[in-house]
């Protein structure tokens, strides 16, 4: 079965940052990038190729060469975006906007998720597809009771169950 | 006809849409007074307590409490120990205020109402709704409607629904820290599980949707609701600490606006 999983580890490898790549939970709410399988770090190159300068909007995915031995010290004002190639895969097209501090990853992003609906992004898994929505949502459509964590006697008598059990008497 | 009594230190509602007789539904309100005797971690003289005080045989307990206890074994193996009635005593760490040896209360809740359930059903009743503190074990829907809408409590905001669940006979049972702190230990660390503050759990046996909701807060975002899609006839809809939803496609197609 094709992933998008696969598209964008090769599309993240071919930008060549993935060595040492993690994501904190709080890091970034739109990378699904967290949800990869780690990868073997790709080979470094020597320490005397300078970085290429990534070309923003070109036609082949680019990116800076990554260098472990590197120790220029990362400034603001080294940022730069590069977004990759569209990659059209089972589910759409998908592509990947990296941001880069120095020599440092700072984001992967997915800039056009393969769904037609606009907050969720769908990552097939061994087990099924399992969906990832950016934003929780809080609304009062009509219901006929509530499933929550459960409640004390206390914490019910101002519960919307409490309103639905008042209601329905 | 709906009634509604404290039990378990929660509310319990019964809803049912066909006539029935008063007997019956005081006969469950009788069954959930039994379990809470025999289950309840908050009473000494519960079985469950004596059990763990080693003042009770396990040959000697009542049926319900070893069937119970049966169950739980088979789900923490299941859940590869993720759900455990010893959550609190499997790491080397010091039983804290409020904690049991045993506890299978992230089971016996859903279990007691899909036994109520099933009293309810062998009394003719076809549609029905039961909802004990949360967890919800609803049968054929309403007249007139094609579902019961079974709301998903917002963690945050207390007049607010998370989701819609479009549900016929089905259970729906969420976990979570937003009411009793935190209070779904790792048993592999004894820690409280905080990756997530609450996860809801649907399928056709409640008493196991409500084990594997308190699995899946366990193991989180990520394996634990790979490992919930895998569990054929279930679905989850989870809720990290960033309030942000991770859910199954299964669920997604369940919901209803």
């Amino acid at each position: 079965m094709k992933r998008v999983v696969p598209v964008l580890v090769a599309t993240i490898l071919g930008l060549g940052l993935l060595a040492t790549f993690k994501t904190s939970p709080g890091a970034s709410t739109k990378s699904i990038a967290s949800r990869l399988p780690k990868s073997t770090p790709t080979t470094a190159p020597p320490p005397s190729s300078a970085q290429t300068s990534p070309r923003q909007g070109s036609s082949t995915p680019t990116s800076p060469q990554i260098s472990p031995q590197t120790t220029t010290p990362s400034t603001s004002s080294n940022t730069r975006t590069v977004t990759g190639d569209d990659e059209p895969n089972r589910y759409g097209d998908v592509q990947v906007q990296v941001t880069v501090r120095g020599n440092k990853l700072v984001d992967v992003e997915a800039v056009q998720l393969p769904t037609d609906r606009p907050r969720s992004a769908e990552i097939s898994s061994e087990a099924g597809p399992i969906l990832r929505q950016e934003a929780l949502q809080a609304g009062s459509a009509q219901i006929d009771i509530v499933s929550g964590a459960t409640f004390t006697s206390e914490s019910y008598a101002s519960s919307l169950q409490s309103a639905l059990d008042k209601a329905g008497v | 006809m709906r009634r509604v009594e404290q039990q378990w230190g929660t509310a319990i509602s019964v809803d049912v849409r066909d006539d029935v007789d008063d007997a019956l539904v005081a006969s469950l309100f009788e069954w959930f007074t039994r379990v809470d005797e025999l289950c309840s971690t908050w009473r000494v003289d519960s079985e469950v307590s004596r059990l763990a005080a080693g003042a009770l045989a396990l040959a000697d307990a009542a049926l319900e409490v070893r069937e119970v206890l049966d169950t739980c074994e088979r789900l923490r193996r299941e859940t590869g120990g993720a759900f455990d009635v010893a959550a609190a005593v499997r790491a080397p760490r010091p039983l804290a205020e409020g904690q049991s040896i045993v506890d299978p209360s992230g089971f016996v809740k859903g279990w007691a109402v899909e036994r109520a359930a099933d009293q309810v059903r062998r009394a003719g009743v076809e549609r029905f709704a039961i909802g004990a503190g949360g967890d919800v074990r609803v049968g054929a829907p309403p007249p007139g409607e094609a579902v019961w809408r079974v709301g998903v409590q917002h963690p945050w905001e207390r007049d607010r629904i998370a989701a819609v669940v479009g549900a016929v006979e089905m259970g729906v049972a969420t976990s979570g820290r937003y009411e009793r702190g935190d209070h779904v230990l790792d048993p592999s660390t004894g820690l409280p599980a905080r990756d997530l503050m609450s996860v809801t759990v649907v399928g056709p046996d409640l008493g196991l949707a409500d084990a594997y909701a308190t699995a899946v807060m366990v193991c989180g975002r990520a394996s634990g609701m790979e490992w919930l899609a895998a569990r054929d006839g279930y679905e989850a809809f989870a809720i990290t600490a960033e309030r942000e939803v991770v859910m199954t496609a299964g669920f997604d197609r369940l919901r209803v606006e």
